[in-house]
């Protein structure tokens, strides 16, 4: 189990690593398609910090992905 | 000749939207392939014909064996041209009355899809949580390495429709190939596809398969098929028996 706030700094730190993984001028290129709308990996940790429902749906993926159950 | 209705939707109005839906189209264009190799009548409503009242009328003017639906979707709705609404959970979506579909679509799984099993739908496969994938835009939609395993499980579930499967063999063929490709991208050791298996998972994992177990379409090649000798066994018996 891992708290959502736990969660969501876990979320954000691999999207940091994939984002420092890409040369700058792709960081801003769609890469995401998420609920039918394009995201570039800057404007999906945009949606995950504003805890938008995109963001909140990345987290869970990236919990569900690793293992994690989210606790509240 | 069975008929395979393909609905695929465009929303050039919405640049973040018309993306997704350039996969997508794209994707369905290989099912088309698909159900013209078989035999199918294809009748294919694309553009900016892909609204309720084209859908209703093509339904209600042919008999639809199987429907192969592209669109964006929300709990309880399909969205068509420009996210126009098509279908409306306890609305409309009795006009899927008789089909057997699979929806390429985020979240109709949640209401849309309960809802028009309770129409008569036969039985359809969607899903319940976001259809979510990855794009490379520095390559051709069709050619694009990071969304092709998407295509690949869209391909799979629809070429297991259009060959006759039942609702369990499709859906049990999605979840197959989810794990077939997790499996093979998991030796890859790029950074992008930890995520294409993350955007599999989650697909797989919010699949969902509804209506009657053992209903299926008919293809065309196994009508050809067995044809001839349901003839030759018919003819023999009225032979036999003394009608002829």
């Amino acid at each position: 189990m891992i708290s959502y706030e736990d969660a969501k700094q876990l979320t954000l730190d691999r999207l940091e690593q994939v984002k420092n993984s890409l040369p700058a001028s792709e960081r801003s290129r769609p890469r995401y398609i998420i609920q039918g709308k394009s995201f570039s990996v800057l404007s999906l940790i945009s949606e995950v910090i504003r805890n938008t429902d995109v963001g909140k749906s990345r987290v869970y993926s990236e919990m569900q992905s690793l293992g994690y159950a989210i606790s509240d | 000749m069975p008929t395979a209705l393909f609905f695929r939707s465009r929303c050039p109005s919405y640049p973040d939207h018309d993306l997704a839906s350039a996969y997508g189209n794209s994707w369905m264009l290989v099912a088309i392939t698909e159900a013209e190799a078989r035999g199918y009548t294809v009748i294919d409503i694309s553009g900016e014909s892909a609204t309720f009242e084209t859908l209703k009328s093509t339904i209600e003017n042919n008999v639809i064996d199987v429907a192969l639906i592209f669109g964006h979707g929300g709990p309880s709705t399909l969205t068509g041209h420009d996210l126009a609404t098509v279908l409306e959970a306890c609305h409309n979506d009795e006009v899927m009355s008789g089909t057997i579909s699979y929806f390429l679509s985020c979240l109709c799984g949640q209401e849309l899809l309960p809802s028009m099993i309770t129409k008569g739908a036969v039985w359809t496969v969607g899903y319940q949580d976001s259809f979510t994938f990855m794009v490379d835009t520095s390559y051709p939609v069709a050619e694009d390495p990071l969304a092709m395993p998407f295509k690949e499980l869209t391909v799979a579930i629809t070429q297991k429709i259009l060959d006759g499967a039942t609702l369990r063999e499709t859906w049990d063929a999605g979840i197959d190939k989810c794990n077939e490709l997790i499996t093979l991208l998991s030796d890859r050791p790029e950074l992008d596809y930890a995520e294409v298996i993350q955007c599999l998972q989650h697909n797989r994992d919010c699949m969902i398969g509804l209506g009657d177990e053992e209903a299926y379409v008919l293809p065309p090649m196994r009508l050809a098929a067995v044809s001839p000798e349901a003839i030759f066994l018919v003819a023999a018996f009225l032979v036999l028996t003394g009608i002829l």
